[in-house]
């Protein structure tokens, strides 16, 4: 009854001796009475006070440890073994860090067949980038998967794994009705490539009474494995409540080209494009009907996009849900020769080709990537002002397939290099460059090598005193390079660039920044070695 | 180099040092570095014309650097040291040049001279008898005077406290800190500065939590206990005398230290430390397990604010070397004599296996000195829990008797368990622990945090 002993004495203590009229009863009923009945003491507040002090340490030396409510199941087994301790300290720190060469050193672990020692759970679970993810669920272990069940923020991890199975886990159903939403998702995501109408079957069953944002992440879902089975679902959308999932619903009634939504697209772009005499003619309506919105075209005249007037926004957003090969087959001409037919004088010039890049893009059109990028960067040459490649032109790139990317990123290499003194056409080169899909082959990558070095040899202190920017686009491609260049090229580029030094006394902003950037990428290629050695493919 | 990224980057002074040394582990910033069994060298090259001599001794993870920066380490001593970690094929092995040779020297004869100065304080140096016969009148006379400055004190603090407990705690509650602050510089002035400290630490008690009555009373008690003890200390045995008289300001000199401590030579493991600051002071506790006979021993370093520990201790490090233990009732505090680099070696953390054990051994150490505040706590066998719930961490041993965990890395302690037990460092204070480090399969890892 220690608390109780002390009760008495807090209590007279607060209220304070000069307050409590009867003589109060400090006895604490422990041995502690006998101990400090010896100590003298002439005041009241001096004997409660030395009382309560060693009735204070009686306590503290008598503490008795509460019992626990139960501990929880420990971790299974691992069935991976532990990376080597090598391995393990450069992960710990790309994981801190969260590395540029972190997606590689885990893919190179996963390869392995090893796992994540312990201690580096806590960091690893929260990473997070998606895609660093997706690389990390299998390497985590058990311990790491029964670790994640503890914190809230780290149930990415059982999503991650049932996406990342081969097929639905046993227990989908139970998942499906009483998981958490990132697992439910990642589990309709597999449902969609595995049991299609298992998944239209789930979606359907909950839709109503779902929130707009889970709404949102389901219908995301039907991107995979799109078909016309899903056309009647999507096409109830168009009619949502929340405009991020009737976006989604446009979108992806795109995709199904023999969908009525598709034929309704076609049918109002055929009607405001036409081709005579060699060019394309466009005719955009003066008035909008609103019975079109529904389809995700813009009623409001004021609605302008990027100084477009509203007729222009109406004719890009009614040409991008065309799928554009509908225009060589609808005039039977190649991509490139209907740019040339758009003609530059046509005043809906930009309107068009924002309308089919946008289009070409969405239907993934291979062969239009090419000729629209050229395009894009021919007029971005001839604009008055200087302007940097716009975002959709670097995505066309993208789009282009990864054979063809790579024929032209090598043919500008080798036969157009950028040198130190001309950098014309530098952003065209760059996105070629940063296109090539990694990892790059060896080729290539000698390739790369070979034209940075030449290109760093080049550099004298005068030439970037002279403060033109010849030095940037080879720099902008590094980022991309550390990661691409292939396993068997990184020991020759680890060896450092031979650069004027910084002269004495004197800024030069441009050197500083070529020594930085230059030394940066050696640093890391060294890294990089150290972690192809310690996990060797 | 033996310590790893994350122990280096513990030795920043603070997160700027540390993030600009880890831009300097890079080859390009540095020239003729190299490497030898005692230490690590290299030249960076900073704003200035001249490159900055950067020099490492290996013994005691301690560095040098021409620079003008006040930082200790600075971040050239930390970007070589971690350019050592990342990079160590960078760094060739050597002879070391004429400026890092020196320096070895150098501190290799402040230490000798040091240990000199402490063995001839241990003789008796040979003095005449009328100088020695002075010196010991005046001693005896300073003595003499701050035994009266200190009672006079102690009164007055006793006054002070009868009037609080006579006028009802009630009333504290709203007092501001000047209250507390106050009574704490009146025992400054009575040269009595430990146990002003003491004082000091109350004002943190009111409105802390809805139990702060209990704490205030219990600690007020403590106090006047303390100076209880304090007056009687002819009366107790000369071991708690140290302890109770230290714990009012009068602190044991070197000497006395030196005459009367206990020397223990072994093999430390650094368990871990922690920074306090007050009063533009920083203390640093740093807890230490010999490997061979089993002790625990506590290092207290205090510097003012932006000044820089005199020694280096990285948690999980180990250490080969003498302790000086302060002589007293339950000795723990110590100070490090003499100190060699340690080769790599298994931990084996000696401790209680039940917390019920551990629990005796703090009935018993507080039986011995009863104002021990904070004591080691090594639990050999216990499992962590983590109540979602309650958010509580707790440490469990095999008959289901728990502790509460208040800090430390408890989410990577979660992680190296799996739910299985393990070996846990602690320091323990008011009935909570605050984690220090977890040994499994002989390898210790900190986890005291930053």
């Amino acid at each position: 009854m220690a608390a109780s002993n002390m009760d008495g004495l807090v209590t007279l203590a607060l209220v304070g001796t000069a307050r409590h009229r009867s003589s109060a009863d400090t006895a604490t009923h422990t041995p502690i009475d006998d101990l400090t009945s010896t100590l003298a003491a002439a005041e009241p507040e001096r004997a409660l006070l030395l009382r309560a002090g060693a009735l204070a340490v009686y306590r503290q030396a008598g503490q008795t440890a509460p019992a626990q409510i139960g501990a929880p199941t420990p971790a299974p087994s691992e069935t991976r073994p532990l990376c080597s301790p090598g391995a393990a300290a450069l992960l710990g720190r790309l994981l801190k860090e969260e590395n540029i060469l972190l997606p590689e050193a885990l893919a190179r672990l996963n390869r392995a067949g090893q796992r994540l020692p312990f201690d580096l759970l806590p960091d690893a679970l929260n990473i997070m980038q998606d895609e660093h993810r997706k690389l990390l669920a299998p390497v985590l272990g058990e311990r790491g998967r029964w670790l994640s069940h503890f914190h809230t923020e780290w149930d990415w991890v059982e999503a991650t794994l049932i996406e990342l199975a081969g097929e639905l886990p046993p227990d989908a159903e139970d998942i499906w009705q009483e998981g958490k939403l990132n697992q439910r998702v990642a589990l309709l995501r597999q449902a969609r490539q595995f049991a299609p109408e298992r998944a239209r079957d789930w979606v359907e069953g909950v839709w109503k009474q779902e929130k707009a944002d889970t709404r949102e992440k389901l219908i995301d879902c039907y991107e995979i494995n799109l078909s016309p089975e899903d056309e009647a679902f999507l096409e109830a959308a168009l009619d949502d409540r929340a405009q991020a999932v009737r976006a989604t619903a446009i979108r992806l009634l795109m995709g199904i080209s023999t969908s009525a939504f598709a034929a309704r697209a076609i049918a109002r772009a055929d009607a405001v494009l036409d081709y005579a005499n060699g060019k394309l003619v466009a005719r955009p309506p003066k008035d909008f009907p609103a019975a079109l919105a529904r389809d995700g075209l813009p009623v409001n005249t004021r609605e302008n996009q990027k100084g477009k007037g509203p007729r222009a926004t109406w004719l890009t957003v009614a040409l991008a849900q065309v799928n554009p090969t509908h225009w060589q087959e609808r005039f039977g001409l190649s991509p490139d020769a209907l740019i040339e037919a758009v003609g530059e004088k046509n005043e809906w010039e930009e309107a068009i080709r924002d309308g089919w890049t946008q289009a070409a893009q969405a239907h993934q059109a291979t062969a239009w990537m090419l000729p629209l990028w050229r395009w894009r960067h021919a007029v971005e040459a001839n604009a008055k002002h200087y302007s940097h490649s716009d975002y959709s032109t670097g995505q066309l790139m993208g789009g282009v397939a990864a054979e063809e990317r790579r024929r032209l990123a090598l043919d500008m290499l080798r036969r157009h290099p950028l040198t130190a003194d001309d950098s014309s056409g530098a952003q065209q080169w760059n996105e070629a460059v940063n296109s090539v899909l990694a990892p790059w082959d060896d080729e290539f990558s000698q390739a790369y090598l070979a034209g940075l070095y030449a290109f760093a040899g080049q550099l004298t202190a005068e030439l970037l005193a002279q403060g033109a920017t010849p030095v940037v686009p080879w720099l902008e491609t590094l980022a991309v390079a550390q990661v691409a260049l292939a396993p068997s090229c990184v020991g020759s580029a680890t060896r450092p660039f031979d650069l004027p030094p910084m002269p004495e006394g004197k800024l030069n902003w441009q050197l500083n920044y070529a020594h930085r950037q230059l030394g940066d990428f050696t640093n890391t290629m060294r890294l990089r070695q150290r972690l192809i050695e310690e996990l060797p493919d | 180099m033996r310590l790893t990224n994350d122990q280096v980057m513990a030795l920043a002074p603070d997160p700027g040092s540390a993030s600009n040394g880890k831009k300097l582990a890079n080859t390009r910033h540095w020239k003729n570095l190299g490497q030898s069994d005692v230490a690590l060298w290299g030249e960076c090259q900073g704003s200035g014309k001249d490159p900055y001599q950067v020099r490492v001794d290996l013994a005691t993870n301690e560095s040098s650097c021409s620079c003008p920066s006040r930082k200790f380490p600075c971040k050239h001593g930390l970007g070589l040291m971690l350019l050592a970690i990342s990079t160590p094929a960078a760094i060739p092995s050597g002879e070391a040049p004429d400026w890092v040779q020196n320096w070895l020297a150098k501190r290799a004869a402040t230490k000798a001279k040091q240990e000199a100065k402490q063995e001839a304080a241990q003789s008796d140096a040979p003095v005449d008898e009328a100088t020695a016969a002075q010196r010991a009148k005046d001693q005896a006379k300073r003595a003499a005077q701050r035994e009266a400055n200190v009672a006079k004190g102690l009164d007055r603090l006793d006054l002070w406290l009868t009037d609080m407990i006579r006028n009802g705690l009630a009333d504290v509650e709203g007092k501001p800190v000047s209250f507390w602050e106050g009574a704490a510089k009146q025992l400054v002035d009575s040269q009595a500065g430990t146990l002003a400290n003491r004082v000091r630490q109350l004002a943190t008690i009111p409105r802390s939590g809805v139990n702060w009555p209990h704490q205030l009373v219990s600690e007020l008690g403590r106090l006047t206990l303390l100076t209880a003890a304090y007056r009687r200390a002819d009366a107790l045995d000369p071991a708690l005398r140290d302890d109770v008289r230290q714990l009012i300001g009068w602190s044991l000199g070197a000497e006395e230290i030196a005459a009367r401590g206990e020397r223990v030579s072994d093999d430390w493991l650094i368990l871990g430390a922690f920074i306090e600051e007050e009063n533009n002071l920083r203390t640093q506790r740093v807890w230490l397990q010999g490997a061979t006979c089993h002790r625990n021993a506590l290092v207290l370093q205090t510097k003012p604010f932006n000044t820089p520990f005199d020694e280096t201790f990285v948690a999980g490090d180990w250490l080969t070397g003498t302790l000086l233990f302060w002589p007293g009732a339950y000795p723990l505090r110590a100070k490090v004599e003499h100190r060699d680099a340690t080769p790599e070696r298994a931990s084996a953390l000696q401790g209680s296996d039940s917390i019920e054990g551990f629990l005796g051994d703090i009935s018993r150490a507080l039986a011995r000195q009863p104002w021990l505040d904070r004591l080691p706590c090594v639990l050999c066998h216990v499992t962590p829990i983590y109540q979602t719930a309650g958010t509580r961490w707790l440490a469990s041993d095999s008959s289901g008797a728990a502790l509460p965990i208040r800090k430390g890395e408890l989410w990577k302690l979660l992680a190296l368990s799996g739910g299985y037990p393990l070996a846990i460092a602690c320091e323990w204070e008011h009935g909570a622990l605050a984690l220090l480090g977890a040994e499994i399969d002989g390898h210790y890892y900190p986890l005291g945090g930053a």
